[in-house]
């Protein structure tokens, strides 16, 4: 089935959204929603809310994204060198 | 001639003090007690900065936690809240309050039936009816489609995880708002 005929049947709340294999497009939404809880409660001076929010939400998918290529890097790195 | 001493003599300067921190500064540093606020702030996320006058911060929190207890329902489906099955994500989701525990309530409730093959209430597989007396039996190719679908894989664990990170960034949330900077009265703090 194609995914565009799931999109169709999705029930919203009640299916789970059908983004296999896509689920890492959910990493900067969590990323900025996280960043958002994180830095009202942090924050200095709620005027400066917003800067840090995005700085915050771009530092966890950067870090995310480097621990992932590591990962990534240092399975290759040991499946190359199992006997 | 008398040995080098390290000792200071009554004829050196007095060194210099360490800087005392102000009255102002200790007042900063220092954090009060709202039990108000905070159990306000685990019934509904954002409300306890809220009543102690924080609004704008309150609002941020709450669309942070709400935000991400949303994300999880809509990419796993209610199946990312499940309190019997998956016990250990639940006590994290739990922190986000009323929201999660009707989440949990509705799931366990209204879409969960006996079954003989299982000891405990579980979900109706494609295939399967939920008759009158509610209970699961084998429905056949012509059974209707399960009210709920069940989530699998990486998309339940998406789902598990941004509804059990909201829970914890509220439990943050509750802690400030339990036991608040008092620095914040310059912004607009009550206490």
């Amino acid at each position: 089935m194609t995914p565009g005929l799931l999109l169709l049947a999705y029930r919203p709340l009640l299916d789970p959204l059908p983004i296999h294999g896509a689920e890492w497009a959910a990493l900067p939404a969590i990323a900025l929603f996280m960043a958002m809880a994180y830095r009202g409660v942090r924050t200095e001076h709620i005027d400066h809310y917003w800067p840090g929010t995005f700085r915050v939400a771009g530092v966890i998918v950067l870090v995310m994204v480097i621990l992932s290529a590591l990962a990534w890097l240092a399975i290759e790195i040991a499946y190359a060198l199992a006997p | 001639m008398h040995p080098p001493s390290s000792e200071p003599s009554p004829s050196d300067p007095p060194p210099p003090a360490a800087p005392t921190p102000t009255p102002a500064a200790e007042a900063d540093a220092r954090r009060g007690f709202a039990p108000v606020a905070g159990v306000v702030a685990l019934l509904i996320p954002g409300m306890g900065h809220a009543v102690l006058g924080l609004r704008r911060r309150g609002s941020r929190i709450a669309a942070g936690v709400f935000g991400l207890f949303a994300l999880g329902l809509v990419v796993g489906g209610l199946d990312a809240v499940d309190s019997r099955e998956d016990r250990w994500w639940y006590m994290g989701q739990a922190m986000v309050g009323p929201a999660a525990w009707a989440a949990d309530y509705a799931h366990q409730s209204w879409f969960k039936h006996d079954a003989r093959d299982s000891a405990m209430p579980r979900k109706p597989a494609p295939g399967e009816v939920v008759t009158s007396a509610g209970t699961i039996e084998f429905g056949g190719a012509e059974a209707p489609r399960p009210a709920m679908g069940r989530s699998l894989g990486r998309v339940n664990e998406i789902g598990s995880l941004a509804c059990a990170l909201a829970g914890l960034m509220n439990a943050i949330a509750i802690i400030d708002a339990a036991f608040p900077p008092l620095r914040r009265r310059r912004e607009g703090l009550r206490l």
